[in-house]
């Protein structure tokens, strides 16, 4: 019975983790450009703006941490995660080609720490700005 | 058929003995290590009871202050390897309480008690939950005492 259901619980991983890298690959400027077109249902218009993401970045919206506590102010540099100090891949894609090829991924991230950081789920706006601001970031 | 009863008893029972109480060793889950493993050492199963791990995994929201949610399905996936690994007896702080953080247990108290205080404050390690600092495999989940190396 044991040896049954970690098969089938082996099967659930081995399933989840091809599904993972069988999720279509886009580029950063795809997933940009999805925030923004979700960003103008609400306001008509909407562009992204690397400038805006940066104030977004590295400054605090009413809850302790902000994006730079974990990946510092540098995006271009590693980070560090400010309770674990596990490392931290940099953010910024000149440095990092993973970073925005995977929509799932980077959905699961923005839920995750938008909470932390603003204490709500951001908008396509904020997503759309950040972004482009890692996308510019040198 | 009274033999039969012995035979199929002791054939459940020997696999059990073998394993010994509360150290098994489970095979790495690469979806734990992904998941779990991006913001701290993948702690290994065995290090709580089911019903902690239960309660962790159903908690994700308020993860010791921090968001860690999932979706359901690599939750349930994650959850379920958890529980199946899972030390055979709940894990008790050391007030004899239930608690979810594997370093307030009275096991790792114990297995930690030869460590000085002012080894613990070292920068190189800080805080206890940093398992990587001296166990230099942690992040492949093993412990064993020979991969120890305390840093200065």
């Amino acid at each position: 019975m044991r040896f049954l259901s970690q098969l089938l619980r082996h099967t659930v991983t081995l399933t989840l983790l091809c599904s993972t890298v069988l999720a279509r690959a886009e580029t950063p400027q795809q997933i940009q450009a999805a925030y923004e077109s979700a960003a103008r249902a609400q306001a008509p218009g909407f562009a992204a703006s690397a400038t805006r993401g940066n104030d977004f970045f590295h400054t605090q919206h009413g809850q302790e941490w902000t994006c730079a506590s974990c990946h510092t102010g540098n995006p271009s540099n590693p980070g560090k995660h400010v309770v674990t100090g596990k490392a931290i891949q940099p953010m910024a894609v000149a440095a990092n080609a993973e970073r925005f090829t995977r929509p799932d991924k980077v959905e699961k991230w923005f839920t995750r720490n938008c909470k932390d950081v603003v204490g709500r789920a951001c908008t396509a706006a904020e997503k759309a700005d950040v972004v482009a601001y890692l996308i510019s970031a040198k | 058929m009274r033999n039969a009863i012995v035979i199929i008893s002791l054939s459940l029972a020997l696999p059990a003995a073998l394993a010994g109480e509360g150290s098994r060793k489970a095979p790495a889950d690469p979806l734990l290590q992904q998941e779990c493993g991006s913001c701290h050492v993948p702690f290994p199963p065995r290090l709580l009871g089911e019903t902690a791990w239960h309660k962790l995994m159903g908690s994700l929201d308020k993860h010791f202050g921090s968001d860690a949610t999932l979706d359901p399905k690599t939750r349930q996936a994650i959850e379920a390897y958890l529980v199946a690994n899972a030390a055979r007896q709940e894990r008790l702080g050391t007030d004899g309480q239930s608690t979810l953080r594997i370093t307030e247990t009275a096991w790792y108290q114990r297995e930690h008690d030869e460590v000085g205080r002012a080894v613990w404050q070292r920068p190189s390690i800080k805080r206890a939950s940093n398992c990587a600092a001296c166990h230099s495999q942690a992040d492949q989940g093993s412990f064993s005492e020979r991969q120890i190396h305390i840093p200065k």
